[in-house]
């Protein structure tokens, strides 16, 4: 073996034993990151801008409100999708881009848009912002009010409102909804069963549990349902 | 160790003396002292994060800036005055000379740091003071700002700077030209930011593209040294964090001092 191939066979050998000591042994991947495949490809290439990003996203999003105003569809969808990509951990821009597509750029658009096309994009949006906020129950929120008030879907919305009760730091009413949207769909038993669970975690000199309300609605639903209801099976 | 810190010495002489220093640590000075001026437009975040995050992200951007152009610098203003030559006649090692050059950078990136840093954390101060009392009785007049966060931000951006600039000392030692080490350095500068994308090729991927990414999870991942989560107190154990750049910094120096070796002079 020559001298220069013994040269890079050595150097690569040195490379990749400091790649895996320090990747592998001395900072192994935090268990808190978001897994890679769940993040867009996108919102990775500006990482290099680190504390910049948001700057960037700030006016991508005042340049939006241009486009907004003048309906230009694939101009909002375009800086939508830039302020999302500068800074993806921000909430503020993913529900905001989303109700731009789904309501309001449906209104203001120019006559002929496709209204398939803007609540598609409106629900890739948010299957995307899943990836960074499936934790936040104010993700699961606005979801659901997407969900309801944009797309018709009431059980998804019910099931949306569901998950963002079961997370910690969620508000009272996400719970309530869930239940409001069972018995819309004639799912009685269900929501009172929901009820019955919800009622006991309620505190009672909280005036946003309103924990009143939840009984006043429980006894409500055994009036519909014509007896008491049976004891709930499950934990909430 | 006596002549590695000599050559240390002569190069953060050298490079601190550079327009390129004066004039990016003077930008950055006056862009993080701008950040107040940019503070109505928070929309996704917290008047306080903002300012933090745009801060940081000068500081970030300023360390790479140095660490690319210094140390590109300072190798080829040895190379080609002859200086490199003249210090080999002397019986001075290449790792030696290697070290003793990443050493006077490391020091710059130090320079440039500590003062950025501490207008960020003054500026913060003074912000946070000025809504804490606007919000008097409402809330419990805790700071958010630690102190310890902030250093710990501070030395993982420089960290990140010293391993940037080690890697590309390796890469000045078999460059050509100071444009090709200036743009593929900061093209590693960007690469190494996008790691958490490189690395794992999609379940469908084929073989080469599998073997392609395990190989490219042996570069450095930038993301590891988040100065915005360390501001928090939320970011990786600093000593692992140290531990990280030292791994990467002795790789790429002994990379480094033995492609000097191969390098016609």
């Amino acid at each position: 073996m020559n001298s220069s191939r013994r040269h890079y066979l050595t150097a690569a050998a040195i490379f990749i034993a400091a790649g895996w000591l320090a990747n592998a042994v001395v900072l192994p991947p935090s268990p808190t990151r978001a897994a890679p495949a769940a993040i867009p490809a996108t919102a990775l290439w500006w990482n290099w801008l680190g504390g910049l990003r948001p700057l960037g996203a700030n006016f991508a999003w005042l340049q939006l409100q241009g486009t907004w105003a003048r309906g230009d569809v694939a101009g909002s969808v375009a800086l939508i999708r830039l302020a999302t990509g500068f800074q993806p951990e921000s909430l503020y821009f993913w529900a905001g881009g989303v109700r731009m597509l789904a309501f309001d750029l449906r209104s203001r658009s120019q006559p002929g848009a496709d209204d398939a096309a803007l609540r598609r994009a409106a629900g890739q949006l948010l299957e995307e912002a899943r990836g960074w906020h499936e934790d936040n129950p104010h993700y699961w929120i606005e979801r659901a009010g997407v969900e309801l008030h944009a797309f018709g879907d009431v059980g998804s919305a019910g099931e949306s409102y569901r998950r963002a009760a079961l997370l910690p730091g969620a508000p009272y009413h996400a719970a309530r909804l869930h239940a409001q949207l069972l018995v819309r769909q004639g799912r009685l038993q269900e929501a009172h069963d929901w009820l019955r669970r919800l009622q006991p975690t309620l505190p009672p000199d909280d005036p946003r549990a309103q924990a009143e309300l939840v009984g006043r609605r429980i006894r409500q639903l055994e009036r519909l349902l014509g007896r008491p209801a049976d004891e709930p099976q499950d934990e909430l | 160790m006596k002549r590695i810190g000599l050559i240390a010495s002569a190069t953060w002489r050298a490079s601190r003396h550079q327009r390129v220093f004066a004039l990016t640590l003077i930008a950055a000075l006056l862009l993080v002292a701008g950040t107040l001026w940019l503070r109505p437009f928070n929309f996704g975040s917290s008047e306080l994060k903002f300012v933090a995050d745009l801060g940081l992200g000068i500081l970030s951007l300023g360390g790479a800036f140095l660490a690319v152009g210094v140390t590109v610098q300072v190798f080829f203003d040895a190379t080609e005055n002859r200086t490199l030559h003249l210090v080999l006649t002397h019986g001075v090692r290449r790792g030696e000379f290697i070290l003793g050059q990443l050493g006077g950078v490391v020091l710059l990136l130090g320079a440039f740091t500590l003062p950025v840093l501490a207008l960020l954390w003054s500026l913060l101060w003074v912000r946070e003071t000025a809504l804490l009392a606007d919000a008097a009785g409402l809330l419990d007049g805790e700071r958010m700002l630690r102190p310890g966060g902030v250093l710990v931000a501070g030395m993982a951006l420089w960290l990140k700077a010293c391993v940037l600039a080690a890697a590309v000392l390796w890469l000045c030692t078999f460059a050509g030209s100071r444009l090709f080490a200036l743009g593929t350095g900061f093209l590693l500068f960007v690469v190494f930011h996008a790691h958490p994308m490189l690395v794992l090729p999609g379940e469908s991927a084929g073989a080469v593209a599998t073997v392609l990414g395990w190989l490219l999870r042996l570069l450095p991942d930038f993301t590891a040294f988040d100065a915005a989560a360390a501001f928090y107190g939320d970011g990786r154990d600093p000593v692992r964090m140290t531990g990280y750049a030292i791994v990467y910094v002795a790789a790429f120096s002994w990379l480094a001092a033995r492609q000097l070796h191969q390098r016609e002079l």
